[in-house]
C-alpha cells in the first residue's frame, strides 16, 4: 500500500473517532482546558488569594457594623418600651439607683492604684407600648427591650413594724435574639437592677432579724426575631454568592474564548475536525468547573472566617453556618455557576480580544449585582413573575432558602427556567463561537437566520430552536399565571385567554421564526401532507390512548410517586363540576383543538424537526417528550408533578407518530382527539353516569374499557409501524 | 488532490464591498509543492482559510480528494495540516502536551501519538524543550512546534502560511528541508510566503496573486516565458507595478 493510501485509511479511522468516543474525547478536551486555565497564575489569584483576603476584610467590616456602636468614642442609645408613664418613671428611677449602686460597688472593688476610666453612659429613650404589641416591636427592632411590669406588692407575709417593707417590682424583659443592641440593652438593665438588688440585700442583711426581700425580680424572655427585618446580613449573602461566582467564571470565560482568539490558538482549534459544539461544551465545562471551584474555596473561606469570628450566629441566627446551610448554599452556587458560565461564554464567544470582552463584562457584572441588592429591599416577595426572571429568581430563592421558607413551585420554576436559560445561552454561544466573523472580524458576519444563501432553508437550526425554547418557557409561565390568577373571571373566559396564550406562543413563535428565517414550512415545521391511512391510524390512537394515560396517573400513585394533592384534587373536581355548565364548543376549541394543533406545531414540528438534524430520531423523540412533559408540570400557579409521566408518555407516542408519518398533521389529529375525548367525557359526565359509564377520579377504569383501548392502540401502532415511512431528508 | 474552483470571497469594510478573492481556480497534485505568491492583501491567507473551511466562500468551492469543504468540513479538516500566520501554541501547556492534545483531536491512538511526537521532535530538533511550557519558548522554537502540530496526524495535504516566519537561517533551512521531504512522501503542499528566494528553491509550481485574482500560474519556466522576467522577484515586482 502506498503512503498516501495508508494516510487515507488512517484518516478514515480518525474520521469516525469523534462519533465512537464522544464522551472520552469531550472529557479530554475539558481536561486540557482546565490544565491550561489552572496553570495560569491569574486564575490562581482569583481562586485562592481573593478569598484569603476578602473574607477576613469582610468579617472586619461586619464586626464594625454589628459591634461598632459599642466603640469607646460613641454614645450608645437604648430604646426601652413601657406600658405607661408611671411604669417608665418608676423603672428609670430604679435604674438610676442601680447605676449609683453599681458605681459604688465598682469604686469599692477597684484597687486604689487603678485609675478611674472614663465611661460613656448610654442614652436611654423610652416609648409607650401596650402589652399586645410589645413582642412585635421588639421583633421588628422598633425598641431594644420591652419592660412589662406587674403591680408592685408588699413582699412581706408577716407585718412587723421593726422590719422594712420593700415593694417588689416584677419585670419581664423582652429582648431580641441575635441583636447585639438588644442584648446590650438587656445587659445594661440587668447589671443595674442586679446592683440595686444586691445593695438592698446587703442593707437588709445588715439589719438583724429582717426577712430578706428584693426590690425587683427580673426574668428575661427571648423573642424570636422578625425574619423580614432582622437579618439584613443574611439578605446580603446572595449578593456575596453572586460576586464570588462571577469572579470565578469571568477570567476563564474570557481566556478560553477571546484569549484564545487573540493568541491564535482558536484558529488551529477550529481547523481541527472536531464539531464546534464539542469544543464549546468542553470550554463550558472548564469554565463551570473553575467557577464552582472558586465558589467552593470562597465558601470554605467564608465559613472559616465566620465561625472563627463568631459572626455566623449573627448572620444565620442560632444555627450558624451549619452543614445543611452550607450544603444549601453550595447547591445554589452550582446553579449560579452554571448560569453565569453559560451567559459569560455566550458573551465572550462574540468578542475578539481580551479588552473587548472586559468592556462587555463590566456592565454585565454591574447588572448582576442588581438582583443581589434587590434582596436587601424589604417587602420584595418571591412570586411567579420573579421566579422566571433570570438571576433574580436564583437570588430570591437563595434568600428564601437561608430564611428557611421555600415554596416548592417557585423553586422548581426557578431551576427549570434557569436550565432553559443555560441551554439558550449555550445555543447562542454555539452559534457564534468560532465563526469567521469572530475569528477574523472585518467584513465577515454571523446571523441568526443565515440568510446568505438566498434559498429557503429546510430545517431550523437547533440553536434557534433551543433559544426559542428558553425564551418561551418564562413567557408561558408568566402568561399562564396571569390567566389563572384572575379569580373574578369565569372558567370559559380563562379557557379562551389560555387558548390565546397557546396560539401566540406555541403556534405564533414557530411560524414567525420560520417566516423570518425563510425556512420551508413543510420541512422545518414538518407540515407535510400526510397519507390518509396515517391520519386514520393516528386518529385511532387519539381515541384509544386516554385510558392508558389515565392508568399511568393511577399507577404512579400506587408505586409511591406523588399524585394529586388534596388542593389539586379539589381544584380538578371543581373544574369537572364546572365543565358541564360550559358550552362544549368552547371546551373543544380551547382545550382540544388549540392545544392539539399549536403544541404539536411547536414540540414535534418546530423542535423535533430541528433536533433531528443533529441527533438521532430516538433521542429527538425522547428530548421533546421530556420537555413536553415538563411544560405540563410547571404551568399556571401550581406544580402539577402528577402530569409529568402521562404527558411524557403522550409526547413519546406523538413523537413516534411524527417520525413514522414524517408529518406533524397526524399527531395534531391524535392530540385533538385525545384532548377532545377527555373534555367531552367530563362535559357529559352526568349523562354517562346515568347510562352506567361513570367512573370516579383515582379509581381504575373498567377492564372492558382498557381492553378496547389496548386493541385500538395496538391496531393504530401496527398500521403506522407497517406503513412505509416517508424518507426524511435532512437539510 | 487539492482543487480550487471559482473561489470567491467578499468582505464588507465600513459598508464598502472588498473583493478579497476573485474566481480563483487552481489545483495541486499529490507530491507537489505549490507556491501561492503575492503582495500583502493579495488574498493568499483568505484562500488558505477557505480551503480548510475557516471562511465560507461566497462562490465556488475547494475540494480535498473527493470531499468539498462546504459539504464535508470535518472530512476536509482531518486531511489538512495547517500552519497559520499565528503560531497557535498554548502558553501553559508543554510542547509534548500540546502535540498530544492535537493528536487526540485528530483521533490518533495514544500509543501512536506518543511515537509520532518523538519522531517529529527528532526531525524538527525539539527534543531539548519537549517538556518545556510553550510560554518559555523563543519565536523560532514556537514556529517549529506549530509545524510539528500541523504534522502530528500525518495529513496528505499541508497548508503553510509563512512557515519560516520568525526563524533564523538555520531554522528556516530545517523547515524548508522538511517541506521538501513532505513532497517526497506524496503530500500536496500549498505554501504562502513573501520569501521569494525560498519559494523559488522549494516550489514546483507557482500562482501569482494580486488583488484577489490569479494573474499567472505555472512552473518557473512557464512563468518566465509568460512574464518575460527571469526571477520570481522581478516577476513579483512586475505584477505589483501593473
Amino acid at each position: 500500500m502506498s503512503e498516501s493510501a495508508a494516510n487515507r485509511t488512517s484518516n478514515d479511522d480518525q474520521r469516525s473517532a469523534w462519533k465512537t468516543d464522544v464522551f472520552g474525547r469531550l472529557s479530554r478536551l475539558c481536561l486540557k482546558e482546565l490544565r491550561e486555565i489552572l496553570r495560569d497564575r491569574r486564575t490562581m489569584i482569583t481562586l485562592i488569594l481573593m478569598p484569603m483576603i476578602v473574607y477576613p476584610l469582610l468579617a472586619l467590616l461586619f464586626q464594625r457594623i454589628l459591634l461598632g456602636s459599642y466603640g469607646s468614642g460613641t454614645t450608645v442609645e437604648f430604646v426601652l418600651g413601657f406600658e405607661n408613664d408611671q411604669a417608665a418613671g418608676q423603672f428609670v428611677n430604679l435604674l438610676s439607683q442601680g447605676d449609683a449602686a453599681l458605681e459604688a460597688t465598682n469604686q469599692a472593688e477597684r484597687p486604689a492604684s487603678k485609675p478611674i476610666e472614663p465611661t460613656t453612659k448610654p442614652r436611654i429613650h423610652w416609648l409607650e407600648i401596650n402589652n399586645q404589641d410589645a413582642i412585635r416591636k421588639v421583633a421588628d427592632g422598633s425598641i431594644d427591650i420591652a419592660i412589662l411590669t406587674n403591680t408592685p406588692k408588699i413582699n412581706s407575709t408577716r407585718q412587723d413594724s421593726k422590719r422594712p417593707v420593700v415593694e417588689t417590682l416584677d419585670c419581664e424583659l423582652l429582648y431580641r435574639q441575635g441583636s447585639p443592641t438588644s442584648q446590650a440593652a438587656l445587659g445594661y438593665v440587668e447589671d443595674r437592677l442586679q446592683a440595686l438588688n444586691e445593695l438592698a440585700l446587703r442593707r437588709q442583711l445588715k439589719a438583724a432579724n429582717v426577712v430578706v426581700s428584693l426590690p425587683t425580680r427580673i426574668e428575661p424572655r427571648e423573642i424570636q426575631p422578625d425574619k423580614s427585618t432582622l437579618f439584613p446580613l443574611a439578605a446580603v449573602m446572595p449578593l456575596i454568592l453572586v460576586l464570588m461566582t462571577v469572579t470565578g467564571a469571568v477570567y476563564p470565560a474570557i481566556d478560553l474564548t477571546a484569549g484564545e482568539r487573540e493568541r491564535g490558538t482558536l484558529e488551529t482549534l477550529i481547523a481541527s475536525p472536531v464539531p464546534r459544539i464539542g469544543l464549546l461544551l468542553a470550554k463550558y465545562v472548564a469554565v463551570l468547573t473553575v467557577a464552582i471551584l472558586t465558589a467552593v474555596v470562597n465558601l470554605v473561606g467564608m465559613t472559616i472566617t465566620a465561625r472563627s469570628t463568631g459572626l455566623d450566629t449573627l448572620i444565620f441566627a442560632e444555627a450558624g453556618l451549619s452543614l445543611p446551610v452550607v450544603l444549601k448554599v453550595l447547591a445554589l452556587l452550582v446553579l449560579l455557576a452554571a448560569f453565569f458560565s453559560a451567559v459569560l461564554l455566550a458573551l465572550t464567544s462574540y468578542t475578539r480580544t481580551f479588552k473587548e470582552a472586559q468592556a462587555y463584562i463590566i456592565p454585565l457584572m454591574l447588572l448582576c449585582l442588581m438582583p443581589g441588592v434587590l434582596c436587601l429591599l424589604p417587602g420584595i416577595e418571591f412570586n411567579g413573575l420573579l421566579a422566571v426572571v433570570p438571576l433574580v429568581n436564583i437570588v430570591l430563592l437563595a434568600r428564601n432558602l437561608l430564611e428557611g421558607s421555600v415554596n416548592a413551585t417557585l423553586a422548581v420554576a426557578t431551576v427549570v427556567s434557569t436550565a432553559f436559560y443555560i441551554l439558550g445561552a449555550i445555543a447562542v454561544a454555539a452559534r457564534i463561537f468560532g465563526t469567521d466573523a469572530v475569528l477574523y472580524g472585518g467584513g465577515a458576519s454571523w446571523s441568526i437566520f443565515n440568510r446568505s444563501s438566498g434559498q429557503p432553508r429546510e430545517v431550523i437550526n437547533p440553536t434557534i430552536a433551543l433559544t426559542s425554547l428558553a425564551a418561551l418557557f418564562p413567557c408561558y409561565f408568566v402568561l399562564s399565571n396571569l390567566v389563572a390568577r384572575g379569580t373574578e373571571r369565569s372558567f370559559d373566559v380563562k379557557a379562551i385567554l389560555g387558548a390565546l396564550v397557546t396560539v401566540l406562543l406555541f403556534g405564533g413563535l414557530p411560524l414567525v421564526l420560520a417566516s423570518l428565517g425563510r425556512y420551508q414550512f413543510n420541512t422545518s415545521l414538518a407540515l407535510r401532507k400526510p397519507k390518509i391511512l396515517a391520519v386514520a391510524a393516528a386518529g385511532l390512537l387519539g381515541l384509544t390512548l386516554w385510558p392508558l394515560a389515565y392508568e399511568i396517573v393511577i399507577a404512579q400513585q400506587a408505586i409511591g410517586i406523588r399524585a394529586m394533592g388534596i388542593e389539586q384534587m379539589a381544584s380538578i373536581k371543581q373544574l369537572i363540576d364546572e365543565i358541564p355548565e360550559i358550552s362544549p364548543w368552547v371546551l373543544l376549541f380551547t382545550l382540544a383543538i388549540v392545544p392539539g394543533i399549536c403544541e404539536e406545531l411547536f414540540f414535534r414540528g418546530f423542535l423535533m424537526s430541528s433536533l433531528r438534524s443533529v441527533i438521532s430520531p430516538f433521542k429527538s423523540i425522547l428530548v421533546t417528550s421530556l420537555l413536553f412533559g415538563l411544560f405540563h408540570v410547571v404551568t399556571a400557579n401550581v406544580l402539577a408533578e402528577w402530569r409529568f409521566l402521562p404527558s411524557t408518555f403522550l409526547g413519546l407516542v406523538l413523537g413516534w407518530v411524527c417520525y413514522r408519518t414524517n408529518s406533524v398533521i397526524p399527531g395534531m389529529f391524535l392530540h385533538v382527539l385525545h384532548n377532545g375525548l377527555l373534555v367531552m367525557l367530563a362535559h357529559f359526565r352526568h349523562q354517562l353516569t346515568a347510562w352506567g359509564f361513570g367512573t370516579d377520579i383515582q379509581t381504575h377504569l373498567p377492564v372492558s374499557w382498557l381492553l378496547v383501548s389496548l386493541v385500538g392502540v395496538v391496531a393504530g401502532t401496527f398500521i403506522l409501524k407497517t406503513w412505509p415511512r416517508q424518507q426524511f431528508v435532512p437539510a | 488532490m487539492i482543487d480550487v474552483v471559482g473561489l470567491t470571497k467578499r468582505f464588507f469594510v465600513k459598508q464598502t464591498e472588498v473583493l478579497a478573492v476573485d474566481q480563483l481556480t487552481f489545483s495541486v497534485r499529490e507530491g507537489e509543492v505549490y507556491g501561492l505568491l503575492g503582495p500583502n492583501g493579495a488574498g493568499k491567507t483568505t484562500t488558505l482559510r477557505m480551503i480548510i473551511g475557516l471562511l465560507q466562500p461566497d462562490e465556488g468551492y475547494a475540494k480535498i480528494g473527493p470531499y468539498r469543504t462546504n459539504d464535508e468540513p470535518n472530512e476536509v479538516k482531518s486531511r489538512i495540516g495547517l500552519v497559520s500566520a499565528s503560531d497557535g501554541v498554548y502558553p501553559w501547556l508543554t510542547v509534548r502536551e500540546t502535540l498530544l492534545f492535537f493528536a487526540d483531536l485528530y483521533g490518533i491512538p495514544p500509543a501512536r501519538a506518543r511515537q509520532r511526537v518523538e519522531q517529529l521532535s527528532r526531525l524538527l530538533e525539539m527534543t531539548e524543550y519537549l517538556d518545556r511550557r510553550s510560554i518559555h519558548l523563543s519565536t523560532g522554537q514556537r514556529q517549529r512546534v506549530t509545524l510539528a502540530r500541523a504534522l502530528i496526524h500525518d495529513p496528505p495535504v499541508m497548508l503553510l502560511d509563512e512557515p519560516t516566519r520568525g526563524l533564523d537561517i538555520m531554522g528556516s533551512k530545517l523547515v524548508l528541508d522538511y517541506i521538501a521531504e513532505l513532497r517526497n512522501h506524496g503530500k500536496s503542499v500549498i505554501v504562502s510566503t513573501h520569501r521569494l528566494d525560498e519559494a523559488q528553491r522549494l516550489c514546483d509550481r507557482f500562482g501569482l496573486l494580486h488583488e484577489g485574482r490569479l494573474l499567472h500560474e505555472g512552473t518557473l519556466e512557464e512563468l518566465r516565458s509568460a512574464t518575460g522576467q527571469e526571477s520570481l522577484v522581478d516577476m513579483f515586482l512586475n505584477v505589483v507595478s501593473k
